[in-house]
């Protein structure tokens, strides 16, 4: 009974552990796509260039606060990999800025919310910097343009409400 | 020229001033509808009780992070004026709560959106905690049932942005 419930746990664990902790610092330069869906499986989105090259983009979930995305040379070895949710990356979308531009600097968003009175469509990824915060995109939806960015962090009521 | 510009601009500064700050502290319980008027001209919604008094709303005043309700008893003198977007008003919010209650509570709201994911309707709110912080409320809703969900609040973080 006692060993059943072990070997339960035992292959859950199995189960779990590579889905949260898909080992993106694995992936090195100049290897394979064979490689890298062997070690973090197949990406949400994948990117062609005209050159050849690819970026594959791996969100990690509505609750996760990190986006990984792969890039590939033309001769399908990986040229780079690096985590999107951050500063460095958020701070190159400006105004004007095209959805799909947007798109793969930081990669899909958790949650998009339409307004319509003002014509505005606000994109949401999660992130972590300190705390838990939220980097929202709004975009003039009519003209599918970057209007402003709000970084926002997330006050929580001491019952716990308004937790994710 | 420069002081035909100026002249006006003086001229024109009063008139902002006073637009832009209704004076709902000067109006004192037992005023009149009319003074109420007076003061703060029509109000943007009337809320008539089964009592006979009414509540009159006056969403989104300076800089629109505030909203007054002024009171009138039966006898429609004034009996409270309270500033609304607080979070003393909004720690009042409750799943399960209906549209109509949350408009009574907080007002008309700055923004109403709509989720990609799921059947969800998005009330959003500014207000200022504190004098100080810039912060953002949100107030989701079933669309099937029209139940308040969920209440979700974050603080308007103007820094990172500018870190680099």
């Amino acid at each position: 009974m006692i060993a059943a419930l072990h070997r339960a746990a035992a292959l859950l664990a199995l189960a779990v552990v590579p889905a949260a902790c898909a080992n993106f610092s694995a992936i090195s330069p100049g290897d394979s796509a064979q490689n890298v869906e062997a070690r973090v499986g197949a990406p949400g989105t994948v990117w062609k260039n005209s050159d050849g090259s690819e970026v594959w983009e791996y969100p990690q979930g509505f609750y996760a606060v990190q986006t990984f995305m792969v890039a590939f040379d033309p001769d399908h070895a990986v040229r780079e990999v690096h985590q999107a949710l951050n500063e460095a990356y958020f701070s190159r979308i400006q105004p004007g800025m095209s959805r799909e531009e947007v798109r793969r600097l930081i990669g899909k968003p958790r949650e998009i919310w339409y307004f319509p009175a003002r014509d505005e469509e606000t994109w949401t990824w999660r992130y972590y910097e300190v705390n838990y915060k939220f980097f929202n995109v709004l975009f003039d939806r009519s003209a599918g343009t970057v209007r402003t960015t709000l970084r926002l962090d997330e006050i929580l009521f001491m019952d716990g409400r308004g937790r994710h | 020229m420069n002081t035909t510009f100026s002249r006006a601009l003086l001229l024109l500064l009063p008139i902002l001033f006073a637009a832009g700050c209704a004076n709902f502290s000067a109006i004192t319980p037992g005023a009149s509808a009319q003074q109420v008027e007076k003061l703060v001209g029509a109000p943007t919604s009337v809320w008539k009780n089964a009592d006979g008094s009414e509540v009159w709303e006056y969403p989104q005043g300076p800089l629109g992070v505030e909203t007054h309700m002024v009171t009138l008893g039966p006898d429609h003198a004034v009996r409270e004026v309270r500033q609304v977007l607080s979070d003393e008003t909004i720690s009042k919010l409750h799943v399960g709560m209906s549209r109509d209650e949350v408009r009574r509570l907080l007002g008309r709201p700055r923004d109403i959106g709509f989720s990609s994911l799921n059947d969800e309707e998005i009330w959003s709110w500014r207000y200022r905690e504190w004098g100080v912080r810039n912060m953002e409320l949100y107030v989701q809703f079933d669309r099937s049932t029209g139940a308040l969900k969920k209440v979700t609040r974050f603080q308007i973080d103007t820094s990172d942005g500018k870190r680099q």
